[in-house]
């Protein structure tokens, strides 16, 4: 027996053949109407795809709009409830005399450790407010000569010299309260004044 | 559908469907139906397969097994097969052989040799086409299909040899 056996039973398969199966009755719409509708999904997917190219996709859009009304709501409420430490720069000023004084007795008027032992003086308390009464009198000092160099000229004329050396003398009253009657003070009384004021002091 | 689509189809089945036929009638009783529903899926298919054959065969096996399940919930054995009184070939009285017992002769074959044998003579497909169909070697399926062409010849050699 060959391996073919259309020759071994050439006769047979012939005869067999010629015999026709029974033709299938078909329903032909249902086999169309399966071809239209994947011709109709595909076209709606052509469609779709059309549109997803020429309108970019909304619901990112709208998570990205989210997304920044977010951070900017957590940046304005992390900037209002951050805490803030300390006076700012509007308040801020010089520390008055009283206020070093009050604190030279807490932390001024203690030596450091480096400084133990050291023949140098620390400030106190009273030393400040003798250099605080120090600058206040100065400072009416001043005013007073300068109201006094204005009236001098006119009282210059109606004084005589025995009066300017009385006003001059060490020993007049004027000495000891030197501003209480500015009419009578010459600009040489004044100068008396300063270089005793500017003199040594005991 | 496209024109040309359906051409192919309406082709197709004009050459292999009433081989498809026979071979959907040894499992179920109703092959039209099995074969309406394999040309269906066929038509949903943006492309035809490479080997439409052999596709075609395979997916008329499963839709007429599917509703061989189907059907053998609610009839007998012998109805679901489709094996009982329903013409298996056209009448041709040209033929010497008789439809009836070629068919009486298809029946009594084993499931195994009477899908060989139907896919090989009607369905023109090769012994490895035939080997895949049917989970078995090529060496199996030629030597069933000799064995079953044997047997016929030994049934329908009076016959033959009568015919003048």
């Amino acid at each position: 027996m060959s391996m073919d056996p259309h020759q071994d039973f050439k006769s047979e398969i012939e005869q067999l053949r010629g015999l026709k199966p029974r033709t299938p009755k078909l329903d032909w719409e249902l086999i169309r109407n399966a071809s239209s509708n994947r011709l109709n999904s595909n076209l709606a997917k052509a469609e779709r795809n059309v549109v997803y190219v020429n309108q970019p996709n909304r619901s990112a859009w709208l998570v990205w709009a989210s997304g920044a009304l977010v951070g900017a709501a957590a940046m304005f409420v992390a900037v209002k409830t951050m805490p803030v430490n300390g006076p700012s720069q509007r308040t801020r000023s010089l520390p008055s005399v009283e206020s070093l004084a009050s604190q030279g007795s807490e932390t001024l008027g203690k030596p450091k450790p480096s400084e133990l032992g050291s023949s140098r003086g620390f400030i106190r308390r009273a030393d400040l407010r003798v250099v605080d009464q120090m600058f206040s009198l100065r400072d009416g000092l001043e005013i007073r000569i300068l109201t006094a160099t204005k009236l001098a000229p006119a009282q210059e004329t109606s004084t005589s010299n025995a009066e300017e050396a009385n006003a001059a003398s060490p020993f007049d009253e004027s000495r000891n309260q030197p501003f209480a009657s500015p009419r009578v003070i010459t600009p040489k009384a004044w100068g008396a004044v300063l270089n005793e004021w500017d003199g040594p002091t005991t | 559908m496209s024109w040309n689509y359906e051409r192919e189809i309406r082709s197709f089945v004009e050459q292999h469907g009433s081989a498809l036929l026979l071979y959907a009638r040894q499992y179920c009783s109703n092959p039209d139906d099995a074969l309406q529903e394999a040309l269906i899926d066929l038509a949903r298919r943006d492309t035809l397969p490479d080997n439409l054959l052999s596709w075609m065969y395979r997916v008329v096996k499963n839709k007429a097994m599917n509703q061989a399940r189907a059907d053998r919930r609610r009839f007998s054995h012998q109805a679901v097969v489709g094996l009982a009184n329903d013409s298996w070939f056209e009448e041709d009285p040209s033929n010497s052989l008789d439809a009836k017992e070629v068919a009486e002769w298809i029946r009594n074959l084993n499931p195994l040799e009477r899908e060989i044998v139907t896919s090989r003579i009607w369905g023109d497909l090769t012994f490895e086409q035939i080997a895949e169909l049917t989970d078995t070697s090529a060496s199996t399926t030629y030597r069933l299909f000799t064995k079953s062409v044997e047997r016929f010849r030994k049934r329908f050699k009076v016959h033959l040899g009568d015919k003048p």
